[in-house]
């Protein structure tokens, strides 16, 4: 039996408070000379044997409904016959299978991860449902709904198997509230099974409103969690970034990022044997890990002069996350870090040139071009990584040509016209300019850490945003934008619009000094421009990184593989796994999303707040746990509790005093020392 | 006249004469039977003369109808000897809801019945005594007829204290053996003890022909033990403290106090003893205007 508010239990010493009780009342109690002490020892005498019973049982009885008490409160879940008692099948079932990386750890002894603990404990718990249920899975890597025939079918379908995706659950929440809204079933459970990560749940995210309102008004509808937050404590991964080849007098070599980390914070030193598979060729090579993370930037590996372009990837040992083990890499001439500025403003131009035409690495071949925004025409879309637009958005064909651009893989970065026009691209709008009521400044409230453009550096180190202010900001309009940072008491500073392909971002703000102090503050300014630029090159060349599950599995229907490993992988599964690929014109590498290694969890606080309003119960579970899913049976507790109160009256009430006539109480009254003669008495006196 | 004397209650009751249930050997001429023929106005019987008797009781018509001399004898008439047995022992100070405010206890209901039957039969020619039980047989004052007696007896009700252990059953033995003569005795106590040890004391007073009385003091709370929280009872006759829940045992209890009530009745009831139940929250005159009815020839 498992609790699903365990920290009640901890109430359970208040099961001796009858005893408490009794204890005090005896030492409350008051002193009273008596005189018929000889009966108080005989009755003392005599209640020995049933009345000392009886007394025993009220005093158990009274126990017996506070634990009944306490143990209902602290919500029991049963399985077998106890939790049956409880619950009756619901007519629609859907299942949110978080299939992320994370989920992929692993009980050292069972060897089963949390993925799969969770479909198995669901798939024999659904198992007495019955017909009349219907089974919806939605999955979290593919985003699609799948209906089940039956509940075995967790355990045998592709879409339950193990991806190297990030979860987007809000979005899944979103779709299966949808479903649920337009499927008008009667009573629904919907299942949610994640290890909790905040970088799948997103909770600041606005669409959690939108799930909750249309939930909150839907009846019948009962959110379970399983959840499986504990991480690993040996768990090792392993990423690369900025791999590129550089000739050097001896031949060539691959110069990339390394970055280990672990999930445990520890100092203790641990080495770890770190393999470099080249086209192939392995390598070992032992790094020590003193502390969360290991960061080794520049580290080089040499290959032959003659080898242009190739594919690789790093290794780690065994341990309780297989999938956060390999990195794979693919390496060719570089492309350019071509950047493309849209503006009229020369002054502003000039700032996000000098921001993205100056290098970041020098084995990189970097161009800023600055365009007038009647002169697009020119934009050489094919060779360009990035474009940071600072005009009225545009319409029409120029709309069009940018949509295909980012559908490509480029990135756009938009910056606020001086007059906003209502038109409206990638479903985002400017709105008005404003300035700080107080007439200062606004200040960065928070921002996100874990991914994307202001993310911290691979050390692990922040960048300096919380320095960013600006003096005037645009409104950015859009309900699907994703907050980056955010101003106080102002509007976003930041804001990343959705899209299958590539990025766009939205910038409330302009680099120049009448506007925010980005250029004395430059570092962030810099570093996020420089990363955009990255992102876009990624596109570009021959050599081209994803994260697992951002592209169309249709995408890789050409794609052939360049390792063993990635043959087995079947070919609609190919994007959201691990994966090295080739075609004649590019390489690729699939990898999962690093913020999958990112170990933060939802806190319990955030959690309430992200599902307030909603009817759930939340089941935390552990990989490998042999428990079974069951219900609550807090119900049998109470009915326990009620019969227990019940007992109690009965053995408290008090028994009926017979007395004889001799013994009718008089009516107490104070002797009166002139009370009249009885009427008897008087009438023989007279 | 003492505070726990009501002139009134005395004035009203006085119309209610003390009688005693069995002949009384007085030493002077009262209001009572005596055994032996006297002057009284009522005729007893003839019995025939025997030399030596008073001629002037010779029944001369008998005489002159039968040609035999007869004796007439009278009923004598005689006073009564009324001993007071009062309990002092420390249960007595026990009064209303354990109060043990003067004038509310078992003791002051004592004095205030003692003393007013004290002035009764003093009003009416009898001689009162009184008797104190403690743990021992402590106060003796022999019955007598005079006022200055009576003031006398008056006066130690009045001083009387109760402390300690009771030892009625010795007491009352000895009373029994140290009355001379016939007496109306009228024991005053709570009568905590075991009935057994009671039945022989008042069977020795039964055995030397006095007329016995009982007036058993309880206070109601002491039969119906109606508490709800736990009561640490302090005993008034000298024994621990004991700390008890009443709802556990208040069963038992009355089971206890019922069956002691039965024995006590059927002692009295055996022991041919006017036996009268009084709470003490029950006015005293109601009390002795009962039992002065009930003796009533």
């Amino acid at each position: 039996m498992t609790f699903l508010q365990p920290l009640i239990l901890f109430a359970l010493p208040l099961i001796a408070l009858p005893i408490l009780i009794h204890l005090i009342n005896q030492n409350r109690h008051r002193t009273l000379p008596w005189a018929a002490t000889m009966f108080l020892l005989q009755a003392k005498r005599m209640a020995r044997g049933m009345a000392r019973l009886r007394y025993i049982l009220i005093m158990m009885t009274r126990m017996l409904a506070l634990a009944g008490l306490i143990f209902a409160v602290s919500r029991p879940m049963s399985g077998g016959w106890l939790g049956l008692t409880t619950s009756g099948a619901p007519e629609l079932t859907v299942v949110i299978l978080d299939r992320s990386v994370s989920m992929e750890e692993q009980d050292p002894e069972t060897g089963q991860s949390k993925r799969e603990t969770a479909i198995a404990k669901l798939s024999s718990a659904f198992e007495d449902l019955g017909s009349n249920t219907r089974i919806a899975l939605f999955d979290s890597a593919t985003r699609q709904r799948f209906d089940l025939s039956t509940p075995e079918a967790l355990m045998s379908l592709p879409e339950t198997a193990a991806t190297s995706t990030s979860a987007d659950i809000p979005a899944l929440m979103q779709e299966a509230t949808e479903y649920i809204l337009t499927s008008d079933a009667g009573r629904t459970d919907v299942w949610i099974c994640s290890d909790l990560r905040q970088a799948d749940w997103n909770p600041g995210g606005g669409r959690w409103e939108s799930v909750r309102n249309q939930l909150r008004n839907r009846d019948g509808v009962r959110l379970y969690l399983l959840t499986y937050e504990e991480p690993a404590s040996e768990n090792l991964s392993v990423s690369v970034s900025g791999v590129h080849r550089r000739e050097t007098a001896e031949g060539a070599e691959l110069v990339m990022d390394l970055k280990l980390s672990r999930a445990t914070a520890t100092t203790e030193p641990v080495r770890v044997p770190v393999t470099f598979v080249i086209g192939g060729a392995r390598s070992t090579e032992d790094l020590e890990l003193t502390g969360a993370q290991l960061v080794r930037n520049g580290h080089t590996i040499p290959i032959d002069r003659e080898s242009r372009r190739g594919w690789g990837r790093v290794e780690l040992p065994r341990d309780a996350n297989l999938s956060d083990n390999v990195f794979n890499f693919v390496y060719a001439e570089p492309a350019v870090q071509k950047t493309v500025i849209v503006s009229d403003d020369t002054k502003v131009a000039e700032l996000l040139r000098l921001a993205a035409g100056t290098p970041s690495d020098r084995g990189l071949v970097y161009d800023a071009q600055i365009v007038s925004s009647a002169q697009t025409g020119v934009i050489e879309w094919d060779s360009t990584a990035l474009i940071l637009w600072h005009a009225p958005l545009p319409a029409d064909v120029l709309a069009d040509q940018l949509e295909s651009f980012v559908a490509m893989g480029g990135c756009v970065m938009f910056f606020p016209p001086e007059v906003p026009s209502v038109t409206q691209l990638f479903e985002t709008r400017w709105g008005q300019w404003l300035e700080p009521e107080d007439g200062d400044h606004f200040a960065l409230s928070r921002w996100r850490t874990d991914a994307d453009l202001l993310s911290n550096t691979l050390s692990g180190k922040p960048l300096p945003v919380g320095q960013l202010v600006t003096y005037r900001n645009c409104e950015v309009i859009s309900e699907q934008a994703t907050v980056l940072a955010k101003l106080e008491n102002g509007p976003p500073l930041l804001v990343r619009v959705p899209t299958d392909q590539g990025a766009v971002w939205f910038c409330s703000t302009l680099p120049t000094t009448e506007n925010s102090n980005f250029v004395s503050n430059g570092i962030t300014f810099y570093v996020m421009i420089q990363r955009a630029v990255a992102r876009g090159a990624a596109a570009l060349g021959e050599a081209r990184q994803y994260d697992s599950g951002t592209l169309k599995a249709s995408v890789a229907e050409a794609w052939t593989p360049l390792d063993d490993s990635s043959g087995t992988v079947l070919l609609s599964q190919r994007t959201i796994n691990n994966g090295l690929y080739e075609t004649p014109e590019a390489a690729f590498a699939l990898n999962r999303p690093l913020t999958e290694d990112s170990v933060e969890v939802v806190s319990e606080g955030t959690l309430e707040q992200v599902l307030n309003g909603l009817n759930y119960t939340r089941i935390d579970d552990k990989a490998g746990s042999a428990m079974a899913l069951a219900s609550e049976v807090w119900r049998t507790f109470l009915v326990l509790m009620i019969a227990a109160l019940m007992a109690e009256a009965l053995l408290s009430v008090p028994e009926k005093v017979t007395r004889t006539s001799e013994d009718k109480p008089t009516k107490r009254e104070p002797p009166k020392e002139n009370t009249p003669f009885p009427r008897k008495v008087s009438a023989m006196k007279t | 006249m003492r505070n726990f004397v009501d002139p009134k209650i005395v004035a009203r009751l006085q119309g209610l004469a003390l009688d005693a249930r069995i002949p009384m050997i007085g030493s002077v001429s009262g209001r009572h039977r005596s055994p032996t023929r006297g002057s009284s106005l009522e005729f007893s019987e003839y019995r025939k003369y025997v030399p030596g008797d008073d001629t002037r009781r010779l029944d001369w018509r008998a005489w002159g109808r039968s040609d035999r001399f007869y004796i007439k004898e009278y009923e004598a008439d005689t006073n009564l000897r009324l001993c007071l047995v009062m309990d002092v022992s420390g249960s007595m100070n026990f009064g209303p809801d354990g109060s043990r405010e003067e004038g509310t206890t078992k003791l002051d209901y004592a004095r205030r019945i003692a003393g007013t039957l004290a002035y009764l039969a003093s009003g009416q020619g009898d001689a009162v005594g009184l008797y104190t039980a403690g743990k021992n047989f402590q106060k003796e004052i022999r019955p007598k007829r005079s006022g200055a007696h009576l003031k006398f007896v008056l006066d130690e009700i009045g001083d009387m204290k109760a402390d300690g252990e009771t030892g009625l059953p010795e007491a009352l033995h000895q009373a029994a053996e140290r009355i001379a003569q016939r007496a109306l005795v009228v024991v005053i106590s709570d009568l905590f003890m075991d009935p057994e040890t009671l039945k022989g004391a008042f069977q020795h007073l039964r055995f030397r022909k006095h007329d016995v009385a009982v007036f058993h003091l309880v206070e109601q709370n002491e039969i119906d033990f109606e508490f709800d929280r736990p009561i640490r009872f302090v005993d008034l006759e000298g024994a621990g403290p004991m700390l008890v829940d009443p709802t556990t045992i208040a069963k038992q209890y009355r089971q206890a106090v019922q069956t002691w009530l039965e024995q006590l009745r059927i002692v009295f009831r055996d022991s041919a003893v006017d036996y009268h139940r009084v709470s003490i929250q029950e006015n005293y005159a109601d009390v002795l205007a009962r039992f002065l009815l009930a003796r009533k020839k």
